[in-house]
């Protein structure tokens, strides 16, 4: 019968299968008969009840297997072990008799196993086990190998986990290689954003790219239940959302007949946050009616999350670029997707060309301006970014060498209470291979859990990171710990575990074969205490880098802390309002504006008061072209440049700036009459008048502004209000009294600033309850925001430092104790001669002294060749700051000195008969 | 001149598995299977080839038995099996050890627990 032939050839598969299970030896022997034993049972129990009989054999067959593997193992293990026994014993035996020439049992090495695949596992299995069981016994060295271990790595995935997050991982949106940033630029090269009708036409007219988009930002005011709120808004082009492939989550986004002038643009697209907030989330939002400042918009869809720009609106509004706009009001921001193909040469020489043709074409808005790309991911990440994260990594990388080199010398340290136990097994038959196999896999597994605890470690680390993160740096929400993190932790710990374990594996090993039969083998030990004295000036080395590199980071954001912005910021309040409503005409925006300084300065405390369109460190800046009275203006570069300020009376002295000639705006002289009177900074006094009084003269804002301009009744000291690392550049100052709906209030105070939010408040509604209010804060918690990001660098570097000198502290200890307690003897000698206890505790820190020496030394020498990485995140230190590294090294000697204190003391105290009697 | 191990040296019983193995094997060698049955019959326990080659091995090791590798008579489509026969050592621990049960039987009938 063929079925139950085919049945029977399965059947003898299967069993031959399951006899795999058997030992090795066991198997090659019996398997064949084995399994034409399995045959015949089968068969013989088959005859005549072929079912029954067939399960009745397996049966037997799986309970004898179920017996017998179990047993041949142990069996087998107890042969290899006694074998092993007997090897022992004819080992010594052969020595004995060689070295007293008596003839004796020839001595059979190991015999040569056969390879066969499972031979490895097994062996690396044996491996592991046993450096599990070597390490439990020794609980002291494993805990600290560990835990030092666990430090170092786990700080490493910390950093690469944020690393991963902020740089690493792609951009949100589809094919981000292809989308750029596109800008106009002024005539002197200066980035600038672009303006409604350049924007269109550029659009138009580029061949380079798919498609532009570009958006802009707006607030608006939302009543509602309880305080008015401000929404901030985003008006953008329709082509966005498909540029940057992005969906809406519900409902859709905004056609090309919304986004035109005169097209139904009375449509907004909620953020996802926004739809939480205000709507719970409502699926039914869709055609829900907004109403902002007084215009009702209507719901047609919700964005999500990960559809966040540079802002983070509330929500979105199509731009409908105007081509009738102002030509010479640059507001939008801008991106496009390079047509593929296009390389960004050619795109740039195409925009170039269409510049030149605008520049042509009109010239009083467009002479001699230009347009030019920048990547995508540069300016949502940001270049300085990218750098410090890369340093921070290099900084916790050169940690990570510390703690390797720390336990390397632990693991050294062992080797003289191992030396007999390896030596017996090197007796045993095990090769040098075999041996620094062993002594690896011991590290490996050290490495591994010392990965273990240093995720938990950076488990528990990255909220605290993400606080610290300012808001400055891109998707530090999104650090966490993933799967790529881990398996770099992993690859890490493997990298961490061959380093530090190599160099003791290979000298343990060659110190053991000879040293293990002999009686107190001091051979190994002058190359092992070399060894380890190379190790602690390594982590000298390191540790002096990373302690300059901190040391620099922290000069650096002191002295960004100590800049005089040119302006003081202490004691001053401020309040940003948006006049946007529908009845605030320019008229009403300056009634406002003197209705809310009359009640806010009577309020006790307040000093002074002013507001500008422009509040210091607030994240914006405008700038403007200047036409100089009686200049000759040939080209479109001719125009001088600056940034504008529109201020109130009562804005220099509310900011303490300083008036160098002439005078401050006043309300009796300038308010009312917008375009009679500036105020210009030295910087610009110098540049266009550098051996002429400046007051009197006269400047048009804008170009060809010839029939109107304006005379210089002051000249104040300069002021930073961008950048605090920035130079400050020219500016001018131009009176306000209505005409901008955003601006913000500074009030002085003689006291705590945040102390006058509420009555601010108060006084603000009691001129209009409807305004929002978001956002009062005393004007040094934005300077603090501005200088956030150096602060979060130097931060992180600091608590590497910190640790780095830890562990080279312990290092040192390390070693310095290991040599007192090795020299014991011959300290007791020299205690027995009489030495002073005095000269005892010199000799042992000079001898720490001058392994410290070595590697400050060194670490000098590498700090002065690597920092120079560290120069675009420094401020005002140069990266080979004397004083810094005159400070680091002092630190770091001082700190070995005191770590060799301790086993010094500890040598005083040695008894010297003790000490004489110790092996 | 063998390693010592843990079988030699017979004064300790034999196991059942081991009695029967070598009582099977008194009337001439045996492959593994005819082992097998044989130890069906006399013991009324069915085992395995697991157990089975398991105790030949040891019994091997220990010196009780020898294998010899001689072609069976079987049809060629067998593959060659190994037969089995006993040593002189083999034997005499079998012997002593019948004597061993022997003894116990005549305690056994003395103390009129069975019959005989």
């Amino acid at each position: 019968m063929v079925g139950s032939r085919s049945n029977f050839v399965i059947s003898t598969g299967v069993y031959s299968l399951l006899l795999m299970a058997h030992p090795r030896r066991f198997r090659v022997r019996f398997k064949a008969d084995m399994v034409s034993d399995f045959r015949d049972i089968c068969r013989d129990r088959a005859a005549g009840k072929p079912l029954l009989g067939r399960i009745s054999a397996w049966i037997l067959i799986l309970k004898d297997l179920a017996v017998s593997v179990p047993r041949e193992h142990l069996y087998s293990w107890r042969r290899r072990r006694h074998a092993k026994q007997m090897r022992v014993v004819r080992h010594e035996r052969h020595h004995a008799f060689k070295s007293n020439d008596i003839g004796g049992a020839p001595y059979h090495g190991e015999p040569r196993r056969s390879r066969s695949p499972g031979w490895i596992i097994d062996m690396i299995t044996q491996d592991i086990q046993f450096a599990l069981r070597t390490l439990r016994k020794q609980p002291g060295f494993t805990v600290v190998a560990i835990l030092t271990l666990g430090l170092g790595i786990g700080a490493t995935s910390a950093i690469f986990s944020v690393l991963n997050a902020v740089v690493l991982q792609p951009l949100p949106y589809e094919d981000p290689d292809g989308l750029v940033r596109f800008m106009e630029t002024t005539p002197e090269g200066w980035d600038f954003s672009t303006s409604q009708p350049n924007f269109i036409d550029y659009r138009a007219q580029s061949t380079s790219f798919t498609d532009m988009a570009a958006f802009t930002f707006l607030t608006f005011g939302l009543l509602g239940e309880g305080d008015p709120t401000q929404i901030s808004a985003n008006p953008i082009s329709a082509s966005a959302f498909e540029l940057l492939g992005a969906k809406p989550l519900l409902g859709r986004t905004f056609t090309g007949a919304e986004d035109r002038p005169g097209g139904d643009t009375r449509v907004v697209l909620l953020s996802e946050a926004m739809w939480q907030e205000r709507y719970g989330a409502d699926p039914d939002v869709i055609g829900r009616k907004l109403i902002l400042d007084g215009t009702p918009y209507v719901v047609v869809g919700v964005m999500p999350e990960s559809f966040d720009f540079a802002s983070d609106p509330d929500l979105w509004m199509p731009l409908a670029p105007d081509p009738g706009e102002n030509r010479g009001d640059h507001r939008l921001m801008a991106i496009a997707r390079l047509k593929p193909g296009v390389s960004s040469e050619q795109a740039h020489a195409d925009l170039e060309a269409i510049g030149a043709g605008l520049s042509e074409q009109f010239p009083d808005s467009n002479g001699g301006w230009s347009a030019r790309l920048e990547p995508f991911d540069e300016w949502m990440i940001g270049s300085q970014v990218t750098q410090a994260m890369y340093v921070l990594l290099a900084a916790v990388g050169l940690l990570l060498l510390i703690a390797c080199a720390n336990v390397s010398n632990l693991l050294l340290a062992r080797a003289t209470t191992r030396r007999r136990e390896i030596g017996l097994r090197a007796a045993l038959g095990a090769g040098r291979g075999r041996l620094v196999r062993q002594l690896l896999v011991e590290s490996l597994v050290l490495g591994l859990l010392g990965a273990g605890l240093g995720l938990v470690l950076a488990y528990w680390a990255l909220p605290l990171i993400r606080g610290l993160g300012p808001m400055g740096i891109p998707r530090i929400d999104a650090v966490e710990l993933n799967g790529l993190v881990v398996l770099f932790t992993f690859v890490v710990s493997l990298l961490t575990g061959i380093v530090f374990g190599l160099v003791p594996a290979v000298q343990i090993s060659r110190g053991s074969l000879q040293a293990a039969l002999q009686e107190g083998g001091r051979v190994a030990e002058s190359g092992s205490r070399r060894l380890r004295h190379l190790m602690v000036v390594g982590e000298l080395a390191l540790a002096v880098m990373v302690l300059i590199g901190a040391g620099l980071l922290i000069n650096s954001f002191q002295r960004l802390q100590r800049t005089d912005p040119g302006f003081v910021a202490e004691g001053v309040l401020t309040v940003p309002v948006a006049l946007t409503g529908e009845h605030y005409t320019p008229d009403m925006q300056g009634q406002f504006i003197t209705d809310v300084f009359e009640g806010i300065g009577a309020l006790p405390g307040v000093t002074a008061i002013g507001a500008t369109n422009i509040s210091p460190f607030s994240g914006g800046s405008t700038a403007i072209e200047l036409t100089v009275e009686g200049r000759e203006v040939l080209s479109g570069e001719d125009y001088p440049f600056a940034a504008w300020r529109a201020v109130t009376p009562g804005f220099f002295e509310a900011l303490g700036i300083t008036l160098k000639k002439g005078r401050f705006f006043s309300f009796e002289q300038d308010w009312g009459r917008a375009r009679e009177s500036v105020v210009i900074n030295e910087t610009l006094a110098n540049q266009l008048w550098p051996d002429e009084d400046p007051l009197g003269k006269r400047i048009g804002l804008g170009r060809n502004e010839a029939e109107n301009l304006a005379s210089v009744v002051g000249v104040v000291g300069d002021i930073v209000d961008t950048q605090l690392e920035s130079d400050p550049g020219p500016m001018i100052f131009l009176p306000y009294s209505g005409g901008w709906p955003w601006m913000t209030l500074l009030v002085r105070t003689s006291g705590d600033p945040a102390l006058l939010t509420a009555a601010v408040r108060e006084q603000i509604w009691a001129v209009d309850k409807n305004l929002p209010l978001p956002g009062i804060a005393p004007l040094e918690e934005n300077m603090s925001g501005a200088v956030a990001r150096p602060r979060f660098n130097m931060q992180l570097m600091g608590i590497f430092a910190m640790v780095a000198l830890l562990l080279a502290a312990v290092g040192v200890y390390g070693i310095m104790a290991f040599a007192v307690a090795r020299r014991t003897r011959e300290i007791g000698v020299r205690m027995a001669l009489g030495a002073q206890p005095g000269k005892l505790v010199a000799m042992v820190i000079g001898q720490a002294l001058k392994v410290a020496g070595v590697g400050v030394g060194l670490g000098l020498f590498a700090a002065l060749w690597l920092s120079r990485f560290l120069e675009t995140l420094l401020y005002e230190t140069a990266p080979t700051d004397a004083l810094t590294y005159a400070a680091v090294a002092v630190i770091l000697l001082a700190v070995a000195t005191v770590a060799a204190l301790l086993p010094a003391l500890r040598a005083t105290r040695v008894d010297p008969k003790v000490a004489l009697t110790t092996e | 001149m063998g390693d010592t191990n843990e079988l030699s040296g017979s004064p300790a019983p034999l196991t059942p598995a081991v009695f029967h193995i070598l009582l099977s094997l008194t009337d001439g060698p045996l492959h593994g299977y005819a082992i097998m049955q044989s130890v069906e019959q006399t013991a009324g326990q069915q085992m395995g080839p697991g157990t089975i080659y398991g105790s030949v091995q040891r019994m091997e090791d220990a010196g009780l038995l020898r294998d010899i590798a001689e072609g069976s008579g079987e049809a060629a489509t067998a593959k060659r099996r190994r037969y089995y026969d006993l040593t002189e050592v083999g034997r005499e621990a079998l012997a002593s050890e019948a004597a061993r049960l022997a003894r116990i039987a005549d305690l056994v009938r003395e103390k009129d627990l069975i019959p005989g």
